[in-house]
């Protein structure tokens, strides 16, 4: 098996120098945040081209702050650090990322796991990126195309692109929006694994937002899970939007989403047949929006 | 210092593909300050065991799946098997050889022993790390924030039951 024998651990404490190394060494550099993932991959023999690392910890970018209403939280922050945040707790439009960071286990994972991390994967089964695409998250991203300026992207635009960019470029912070004034909304967070500390083999996440009648006036779903790509649902989120919230309209939603994602290797049952997966989408989602509806005080005749 | 190693890095392209760098990390292991040098790949649990020579700390699974290898990094458990070594330059590390005091098993050990939490004992210094972890911070916790805490940890002897009791017990009489 390929060893992983990195040479040099460069610290780096300015953006110009991170990105000074993707120039220098290009993909033989990797950031090395938590190291939870890299880990992982390098004892699969996974990542011998690698030979630089670079630590971020001199960036600062474990921070969390809410300014104008937006959650911003450095790449740097831990899952653990994300899941103890009192004002995501208690902000129902915020719910989904303490669920979805509660919901990684174990905690010795979630004390070293950090958010840019979980996100610059691109894996389609973890549970935070997951939580941020139903929120409608955004990136601020430092890449070599932009000469070391921030460029501000949708979370979504940065996942269909992730391969791409993944040497070039690293995520400096994301930014949440949280509900406005006005305006009522509150998310949620469902996942399930076949055991206790199991990557989700689907997993959902929503967020809803209501006007004085009950009704819709936004409403986000994304799926995750392993076999499947993490994506909003778009065919289920229209048939919330602009009607009241039932639990009809719910549950029409659910069963929505439940056939609309895709399947990446539908010939080889990874966790589960498409069948069964299709079944606990279906359940999943149902959950979530119920969840939501819930917190949002709608009498949705539960 | 950081600026130091990083122009010196930078400027010696050369080297890449010839041999390792070797850097020094500063940790405080068990109240011992420990200067060591490290290759940048090198996990805190082969520093732990190769360098400083404390074999509690046990090689598992080596990829964050069993908790053997779980010790105390400023209060927090983590693996590691999976935590770089340089990145926790400055910290203070607990492992189960910091437990004992003059040779006496601690409190919380001593009722491992005294519950029959363990068997075979492999997974035991790793457990008993999260115990510690958890009844430091919540001297208080329910039985299921005791599995919670104990999610992380595979015991294949045991059956858990004995361990929750060992560390209720610990909670419930303050013995840590």
């Amino acid at each position: 098996m390929p060893t992983f024998k990195p040479e040099k651990l460069l610290r780096a404490s300015t953006v110009t120098e991170v990105l000074d190394v993707f120039k220098k060494y290009g993909d033989k550099a990797r950031i090395v945040g938590g190291n939870t993932f890299l880990n992982e991959l390098s004892k699969r023999g996974l990542l011998p081209e690698v030979k630089v690392l670079v630590d971020i910890s001199g960036l600062d970018l474990g921070y969390v702050k809410y300014e104008n209403g937006t959650l911003l939280l450095g790449s740097s922050v831990t899952i653990q650090q994300l899941a103890n945040e009192i004002r995501v707790k208690s902000d129902n439009s915020l719910k989904a990322l303490s669920l979805a960071a509660n919901a990684v286990h174990p905690v010795q994972v979630r004390n070293t796991a950090t958010l840019g991390g979980c996100v610059s994967t691109g894996l389609p089964f973890l549970d935070l990126p997951c939580a941020l695409l139903a929120l409608e998250s955004t990136i601020t991203l430092c890449s070599i195309d932009s000469n070391g300026a921030e460029v501000r992207m949708d979370l979504g635009d940065y996942l269909s692109q992730i391969f791409k960019l993944a040497d070039q470029s690293f995520i400096k912070d994301i930014q949440v929006q949280s509900a406005k004034a006005g305006i009522r909304s509150a998310s949620s967070f469902q996942k399930f694994g076949l055991t206790g500390f199991d990557y989700g083999v689907v997993s959902a996440a929503v967020k809803l937002s209501k006007d004085a009648k009950d009704v819709c006036t936004r409403a986000s779903i994304a799926l995750c899970g392993k076999g499947l790509d993490l994506e909003r649902m778009s065919v289920a989120e229209r048939k919330l939007v602009g009607n009241k919230l039932t639990q009809e309209i719910l549950e029409q939603a659910a069963e929505s989403a439940s056939s609309e994602f895709k399947n990446m290797t539908d010939d080889i049952p990874i966790r589960g047949s498409v069948s069964f997966k299709r079944h606990i989408a279906k359940v999943m989602v149902a959950r979530a929006l119920r969840d939501a509806a819930h917190d949002l005080e709608i009498d949705y005749g539960r | 210092m950081l600026l130091t190693i990083w122009k010196s890095t930078m400027e010696d392209d050369e080297r890449l593909g010839e041999e390792r760098q070797v850097m020094e990390v500063k940790l405080i292991v068990n109240g011992v300050s420990e200067s060591l040098e490290v290759e940048p790949g090198e996990t805190l649990l082969d520093t732990l065991r190769m360098r400083v020579g404390l074999s509690g700390v046990k090689q598992s699974c080596d990829y964050g799946g069993c908790g053997a290898c779980t010790v105390i990094a400023d209060g927090k458990t983590v693996y590691s098997c999976m935590t770089l070594a340089l990145k926790l330059s400055g910290a203070r590390i607990t492992t189960v050889e910091g437990l004992e005091n003059n040779g006496k098993l601690s409190p919380l050990q001593q009722l491992f022993v005294e519950k029959w939490a363990l068997q075979c004992g492999f997974c035991t210094p790793g457990i008993l790390m999260s115990a510690k972890c958890l009844l430091d911070t919540n001297p208080n916790p329910t039985e299921e924030v005791i599995r919670e805490a104990l999610s992380g940890h595979v015991c294949r002897c045991t059956g858990y039951a004995r361990i929750i009791d060992a560390i209720t017990e610990a909670a419930r009489s303050q013995k840590i």
